[in-house]
């Protein structure tokens, strides 16, 4: 899947791709086949690096992160920094394909969705090595916007990545945070509510086995009223493998009327096993409701039992059981391709 | 004895008042190694405890404030008395307790509260507990019951194992090691093997010297098989100074032992509260917490409780009540280190006026604590636009043979409970009065009767005005 042929009017990344709008032979050098983006009647650009960069590090969520002395020295400037812009002629299938980043470089993609258009976004990072990426969604009025990100880096390598929607009024932005491989993925989403009755949802899967460590951050800020925000994770840990799930809805003050929820599952599937689970609420006006939930289970002894009482050997058991776990977030996955794969990951992944 | 109004009536002048109590001792404001020295010579303490608060006292003075929770920038812990004796010494009987002291208590409905049949009175006036009344067969028994300056002098030995060593050592945090320097007063429950206290032990603590800090010690110890319940009630006078409050709980729950510890805290709004509750619990012993967070401009309280025999059990449940300019931080902590232990926390607040509550929790599930169960469930209550509600529960599962479930819920009172209330006659005062009474009605169930009443109508009093 790390393989995925660009489509006919693929605009490449490298800036190879001349006569193209937007596209310049002038682009600042980068590696080829860094990533491409493949679909139709969208127009991608490259953008000076050092203002982007210098924005996007002066983000809050970035400042945590970077202190963290595993991501501290694989930052570096970006070499990439793109602007994609989604209109209401674009297809609404689009890849992302992240496939070979420099070690310690940093993808920066600004990607604004006209009002009233339609996408479907899947970013796949299948680097090789370590992967970082930071991308910035501005939805305007009444779009909807649904990125999916695949995080399956080789095992010994890792993938850390930033991503916020800025989501207007009566717009749509669904996230699938997918940490599925290598050694260490860290995920940070926001989605600012800023116009009203916008809406925005994390999804998330991560799944972990060995000696692999999780950390996912998810939050949705409630900047406008009649807001509404949905948050849903499974998890399925094994091996010595390791999560650290957060989770924040912040409703501001003057957002009346919003609702939220956040639940997280993990799947506990060996002793040694470790999750950390902090969702957090932040309530600053009366007229809402919110709620969340949180549980770490084990795979139930008497559902294995039913199922080879029926036929099924142990480990078919078992498989099914995780899939079971995880189906609410795979069923909702928007592309068909995607379902796949990921259904594939887990068939072929021991825990 | 007139009846004790404020059982039925409570109004927050009879609470917020100070009393013309003339202090006896009373250190400069402050902290020193004579202050502590001076403090420990008063006691006549052995040299073992003046070397245990001098050394806290080093730990305190390096240790920097927690840089998470509640704003604490305001707190000027060198403007805080650290000791007040008051004019008494402790006394046997009521009537030989000064007439100002007795009228404090009779206003906080002490005298009744041991009428109805409580088993004993320990009261704690500013810094030492002036009155304490065990019932003679609760000595015959076995139970020690007393205050906590003559538990080191008469029960030394017990007193040398337990304080402040394995439960909540001197080192735990910085706060802790403010009180280990300066403790005064508390209580001592000593509950011997197989010993079934019926009735609850009582105590009230009180602020009043301006500026005044509370460090009050309750060390409970229950042997196996034993049993008791604990009720504390906690006021204090408003003054100008903010003062301080950090009081240190230690429970020893073992072998099958159950200990039930209620406190309802009710300090007034400009106190900190930052107080330090925690039990150890041994193979199938048993510890309940009840407790209810009224007054306080600050409180940080996560009553804890450490799982570390088989089958051990922990249940929490807390109301908290947050009016104008308060903030209630508070929460509860079950740490599951052994095999079959199992704990359930619920937690309700209300916030309301421009109030702050905040539920902080932990769970944490050790790799040994196969077969375990956690159940967390807190519900917020939001009154107007002007309130806060937040939740920081943190889950750490390290064992996969578990279940572990946690909830949470904010929201506004529904409109059509208020309508069908306000449709039957209630105005919406009323109506909104009942539907928090509901609201809370689990954790007030728990609560003995005069407790519960107390309590009811204390948010009812927190709450008038605050409608419309």
């Amino acid at each position: 899947m790390n393989q995925m042929k660009p489509k006919k009017n693929t605009l490449r990344a490298d800036g190879a791709n001349a006569g193209l709008p937007g596209a310049k032979r002038s682009a600042p050098p980068l590696v080829a086949d860094l990533f491409s983006v493949s679909s139709t009647n969208c127009e991608l650009k490259p953008l000076p690096e050092v203002s982007t960069v210098a924005a996007a590090a002066a983000r809050p969520g970035m400042a945590g992160l970077e202190a963290q002395p595993m991501f501290s020295q694989r930052l570096a400037p970006p070499i990439a920094a793109y602007a994609l812009r989604i209109t209401r002629e674009t297809l609404p299938a689009i890849d992302l394909d992240i496939r070979q980043v420099k070690a310690g470089g940093l993808i920066y993609l600004e990607i604004t969705a006209e009002t009233g258009s339609t996408a479907n976004i899947w970013e796949k990072i299948t680097a090789a090595g370590w992967a970082a990426v930071i991308v910035n969604l501005r939805l305007e009025s009444q779009c909807r916007i649904t990125y999916a990100a695949s995080q399956t880096a080789a095992p010994e390598a890792g993938s850390w990545a930033l991503r916020q929607a800025n989501v207007a009024a009566g717009a749509e932005m669904t996230w699938f945070d997918l940490a599925l491989q290598g050694s260490l993925t860290a995920s940070e989403i926001t989605t600012y509510l800023t116009g009203e009755r916008a809406r925005g949802a994390i999804y998330g899967i991560f799944s972990g086995s060995g000696d692999e460590v999780r950390h996912l951050n998810h939050r949705v800020e409630h900047l406008a009223s009649r807001t509404e925000s949905n948050l849903l994770t499974r998890g399925v840990l094994g091996g010595r493998s390791r999560a650290d799930y957060r989770s924040l809805i912040r409703i501001a003050p003057d957002a009346p009327g919003c609702r939220g929820q956040e639940r997280e599952d993990t799947l506990l599937l060996s002793p040694q096993a470790r999750i950390e689970s902090l969702p957090e609420l932040e309530i600053r006006h009366h007229d809402v409701a919110c709620s969340h939930a949180v549980t770490a289970t084990r795979l139930d002894p008497e559902r294995l039992f039913y199922l080879q009482s029926r036929g099924l050997d142990a480990s078919a058991a078992r498989e099914l059981l995780v899939r079971g776990h995880i189906f609410a977030i795979l069923d909702a996955l928007p592309r068909p391709g995607l379902r796949r794969s990921v259904s594939e990951f887990f068939l072929s992944r021991s825990h | 004895m007139k009846p004790a109004t404020p059982i039925t009536t409570p109004s927050r002048v009879l609470y917020d008042e100070p009393d013309d109590g003339r202090p006896r001792f009373c250190a400069a404001p402050g902290l020193s190694a004579s202050v502590v020295r001076r403090i420990s010579a008063q006691k006549n303490e052995p040299d073992w405890m003046l070397n245990k608060r001098l050394r806290a006292l080093e730990l305190f003075v390096k240790t920097p404030l927690p840089n998470w929770g509640p704003d604490l920038s305001k707190l000027n812990l060198d403007e805080i008395v650290y000791f007040v004796q008051p004019e008494a010494a402790e006394s046997k009987s009521w009537a030989e307790v000064p007439a100002d002291i007795r009228r404090t208590f009779d206003r906080l409905g002490i005298p009744e509260a041991e009428k109805k049949v409580l088993a004993g009175v320990g009261a704690q006036y500013d810094s030492e507990v002036v009155y304490h009344n065990i019932q003679a067969d609760l000595a015959r028994r076995g139970v020690i019951f007393c205050n906590f300056d003559t538990a080191v002098r008469e029960h030394a030995e017990i007193v040398k194992k337990y304080f402040m060593t394995q439960c909540v050592p001197v080192n735990d945090h910085k706060f802790a090691m403010l009180h280990a320097a300066v403790w005064s007063g508390g209580t001592f429950i000593y509950v011997p093997k197989d010993v079934r206290v019926e009735l609850p032990l009582q105590a009230y603590f009180r602020l009043n010297a301006r500026q005044g800090g509370q460090f009050e010690h309750t060390l409970i110890i229950a042997y196996e098989g034993a049993e008791v319940q604990y009720i504390e009630g906690c006021s204090a006078p408003r003054y100008d100074v903010s003062s301080l409050h950090a009081g240190c709980v230690e429970i020893f729950v073992h072998r099958g032992a159950r200990v039930r510890y209620y406190s309802i805290e009710n300090w007034s709004k400009n106190t900190y509260n930052l107080n330090t509750k925690r039990a150890l619990v041994d193979e199938a012993g048993i510890i309940e917490w009840v407790s209810g967070n009224m007054g306080s401009g600050v409180t940080m309280l996560y009553p804890a409780s450490i799982l570390r025999g088989r089958g051990a059990r922990s249940d929490s449940l807390g109301v908290a009540f947050a009016g104008p300019g308060q903030h209630q931080d508070t929460g509860a902590k079950a740490i599951h280190a052994a095999p079959d232990t199992k704990s359930t926390i619920r937690a309700k607040s209300i916030s309301t006026g421009g109030g702050v509550c905040s539920y902080r929790g932990l769970v944490r599930v050790g790799s040994h604590a196969r077969n375990s169960a956690v159940s967390v469930s807190c519900d917020a209550l939001l009154i107007d636009d002007a309130s806060v509600s937040t939740t920081h529960p943190c889950m750490k599962i390290a064992a996969n043979e578990v279940d572990v479930a946690h909830e949470a819920r904010v929201g506004k009172i529904g409109e059509e409970e208020l309508f069908y209330l306000q449709s039957r006659g209630l105005s919406e005062e009323q109506a909104i009065q009942l539907a928090v009474a509901g609201f809370i009605e689990p954790i007030v169930k728990a609560l003995p009767l005069e407790y519960a009443l107390e309590l009811n109508r204390l948010i009812e009093l927190e709450m008038d005005g605050s409608v419309g």
